[in-house]
């Protein structure tokens, strides 16, 4: 008995010197860890004060590394802060845990404002500083500033930025054909019933996207919206105060309906469209024998095109936007974008700094330089881009007045998603269009 | 002596703890290599573990055997149940909380979220997908073919049986999603006269016919999601159903042979009987997996179409509407469709582990 007691005791005393030591390194490393920015790592004196910002995005893969790219110069600038970036797949997720669980980021990038602005109103970030909010009325439009305005306060910015309703061809092909770019909307489907009676259909359209499937289809019904509607009809629709099941919303699905339900005018018919991805129905433009002659999409459709397609942009692919379809209505600019919000208690100067860098016309020059993204700050040099589309589209961005976000994206979660499902029920044939509409109002609680 | 005994074992037990929550802010803290702090963190809670049972017991030890009779339970299956309750009992009871609050879990809405979870168009469909499409079909289909090349096999050469379980067992190394971006290409669609890139339709209009969009034609798509969860739980069927064929004794069959039964009558009257204990086990292990279902749905058609199930309702109102109420209310519902199986299945288990 008393042998164990004494082994016990050696071994209780071995630990706690073990312990007496972890308590001494403990407090340092710990305070390090909040990110006060005073402490100091012993071990690696190349750290010596760097701070660090963690910032928490939807944006991976090679769209991430030119991010990072672009973070560097800002690094470059300020050797005293590190920017970790952290990109994931399951953003909406994510965040959502981790605001859930105290365990924020000091940034987040909303690629759906709807989820920052339920943020806002939970009171989990904080609002832009004042410098920053003067450097964005500087460096942009008054509507992206709008755009990052929840509950009357600015709390986010936008820097990278798409634009949507823009319709694609295979500029060889559709020039060889002697087809122009149509300014009116009976012009376009003029053009439609002129390329039906070839052996190619005139649209290709997919909108798969796993459990996000359909939101394609809304993005077209946006662009509709934008030249149907005035531009507050457009808000109180976003804002759900105007149902979907009235004349003005049937009125954009029934003009849709025109191109969608009309089996010969897409690649496939409905079931295609149902079932096919979004970033694979790009690719039929540039097939060995094309599929089509036209597809609908955002500004980041050049990334889904072919590699030998991508390299030569402005040889191979021309674009034109939707065309307007109410003559009374002057169309509006459907946008889409990252917004960056800082999380509460996390406004330290080096965040704030960065968060400043952002609205600058210097933090664009090395991610558009690379090459597939546009950005919303005025006073760019346009040159920067590297091809005479995106110049174009960057160009209608800068400039654009009448922009409205995405709008699927900024309506309220339940009814962003019931958009999703209804479109898709409607195209699949699941449902007819009324009941569709009637689902998707139904889901607003 | 005794009592000094006591109040030193004691007092060991607490400086013990000690030790271990110190020990834990320096592993987790402190400033060593990762390999060392793993070591350590290995070390840490394997010895934690020991030491505390090895003081606790000590302490026990200290009363009288009438009380060391009523303690010792207590201190070995204690934190065990502990950890249960904290981490399983708890939740449950938070999520039933949860579900009684709306979507910001901040005002109380009584049992609103349940008229959602038994009346919406939503979770309607789901009940019919999972009660009528995934615990029949895919319970029966995976125990008949499980049963069948159990039998089969143990009626060949025990090499080319070997290899035959081997490669029906397979499936079960996949993940459900892993297999549902499998089987995607299987049922892949293409428009008429396009070259068909799926398995399926490269077979249908091979032979001449029109080729389908499988995953849209309702609701028979449940079906071809169905087979997936089939060709997943075939083989985990089948090596349970080998193991009890190989149980049942030789002279059983031998006997019935003798007394004229044929091959089939062999099956349904001695070897089905005695091995019933594991077809029940099994289809349960399976009814259960169904009742849950998520993965195949999720990743194969988003619980679009028609292929809604009880557990994506639940993802797509938590992570894609943020509606905590109606999420935990789902969570509830899925957890009471649950319990009656779950309870079958456990009593079965008690039922053979006493036989025996």
């Amino acid at each position: 008995m008393r042998r164990t007691y004494l082994l016990i005791a050696a071994l209780l005393v071995a630990l706690m010197t073990l312990s007496a030591c972890g308590a001494n390194t403990n407090k340092p490393a710990a305070s390090s860890d909040s990110g006060s920015g005073t402490a100091t790592q012993p071990t690696t004196p190349a750290n010596t004060q760097k701070k660090t910002v963690t910032v928490l995005g939807a944006v991976v893969g090679q769209e991430e590394s030119q991010f990072n790219a672009a973070i560097a110069d800002f690094e470059k600038a300020n050797p005293d802060i590190d920017i970790v970036y952290t990109g994931a797949n399951d953003f909406a997720t994510l965040v959502e845990v981790k605001a859930q669980g105290g365990d924020t980021p000091d940034i987040a990038m909303f690629p759906q404002p709807g989820g920052a602005a339920r943020m806002a109103k939970d009171g989990k970030l904080a609002p832009l500083w004042p410098e920053v909010i003067a450097s964005i009325d500087k460096n942009y439009e008054k509507v992206w500033k709008e755009l990052g305005t929840f509950e009357g306060k600015p709390y986010g910015l936008f820097h990278r930025v798409n634009a949507k309703g823009w319709i694609w061809y295979n500029k060889p092909a559709f020039e060889k054909a002697g087809y122009k770019a149509p300014a009116t909307w009976d012009e376009l489907m003029k053009l439609v019933e002129t390329m039906k009676s070839t052996s190619t259909a005139p649209f290709c359209e997919g909108i798969g996207a796993g459990d996000a499937t359909g939101w394609k289809g809304t993005d077209w019904i946006e662009s509709i919206m934008l030249r149907t509607q005035s531009p507050a009809s457009y808000d109180k629709w976003v804002a759900g105060e105007l149902k979907f099941n009235t004349p003005e919303v049937k009125k954009a699905f029934t003009t849709l309906g025109q191109i969608w339900m009309d089996p010969k005018a897409v690649y496939g018919g409905q079931k295609t469209i149902a079932t096919l991805d979004v970033a694979e129905s790009a690719k039929g433009l540039f097939a060995s024998t094309p599929n089509c002659w036209l597809h609908f999409q955002g500004s980041f459709v050049t990334s889904f095109f072919p590699e030998n397609i991508q390299k030569e942009l402005d040889k191979n692919v021309g674009v034109f936007i939707m065309p307007p379809i109410d003559p009374k209505v002057e169309p509006g600019l459907a946008v889409g974008g990252d917004v960056f919000v800082v999380f509460k208690g996390k406004d330290r100067p080096e965040v704030k700094k960065f968060m400043e860098w952002l609205t600058t016309v210097d933090s664009t020059v090395t991610w558009a330089k690379q090459g597939g993204s546009l950005f919303p700050h005025k006073g760019q040099d346009l040159k920067n881009y590297k091809t005479e589309i995106e110049r174009t589209m960057a160009k209608t961005i800068t400039t654009a007045k009448a922009a409205r976000f995405d709008g699927s994206d900024a309506m309220a979660a339940e009814l962003n998603r019931a958009f999703w499902v209804g479109i898709t029920n409607w195209v699949s044939g699941t449902s007819n269009l009324d009941t569709a509409l009637k689902e998707i109002d139904a889901a607003k609680k | 002596m005794r009592k000094a005994q006591g109040i030193l074992s004691v007092l060991f037990f607490a400086a013990a703890l000690l030790v271990l929550e110190q020990s834990y802010v320096y592993l987790r803290d402190g400033q060593i290599a990762q390999w060392l702090r793993a070591l350590l963190a290995i070390i840490w809670g394997v010895g934690g573990i020991l030491l505390l049972f090895t003081l606790a017991s000590n302490v026990v030890e200290q009363f009288s055997p009438r009380w060391k009779r009523r303690l010792v339970p207590i201190v070995f299956v204690g934190p065990a149940t502990a950890i249960v309750i904290w981490y399983l009992a708890l939740p449950a009871v938070r999520t039933f909380v949860a579900s009684l609050y709306d979507a910001n879990g901040k005002n109380f809405v009584g049992l609103a979220n349940y008229i959602y979870a038994f009346t919406s168009r939503e979770m309607l469909l789901s009940f019919r997908n999972n009660f009528l499409f995934w615990l029949i079909f895919a319970t029966i289909f995976s125990v008949i073919f499980g049963l069948l090349i159990a039998v089969m096999a143990d009626r060949t050469h025990p090499l080319f049986e070997k290899i035959c379980k081997a490669f029906i067992f397979m499936p079960m190394a996949i993940s459900m999603v892993g297999a549902s971006v499998i089987w995607k290409f299987v049922y892949e669609y293409r428009p008429a006269g396009a070259p068909q890139i799926g398995l399926l339709n490269a077979i249908v209009t091979g032979l001449g016919g029109e080729p389908q969009a499988w995953l849209l034609q309702q609701p028979w798509n449940n079906l071809f999601l169905i087979a997936i969860m089939i060709w997943l739980q075939t083989g985990y069927a089948m090596v349970i159903f080998s193991a009890a064929i190989k149980g049942v004794p030789a002279e059983l069959h031998e006997a019935g042979r003798i007394d004229g039964a044929g091959e089939i009558q062999l099956f349904f009257k001695i070897t089905l009987p005695t091995i019933w204990g594991a077809v029940v086990t099994v289809a349960t292990t399976i009814m259960l997996a169904t009742l849950k279902i998520f993965d195949i749905v999720q990743s194969m058609t988003g619980g679009n179409f028609g292929t809604q199930v009880i557990a994506n309702v639940q993802y797509t109102q938590m992570f894609r509407q943020f509606n905590y109420g109606r999420a935990a209310s789902v969570a509830i519902v899925l957890l009471l469709a649950v319990l009656p199986v779950m309870y079958y299945n456990l009593r079965q288990f008690s039922k053979r582990t006493e036989a025996f």
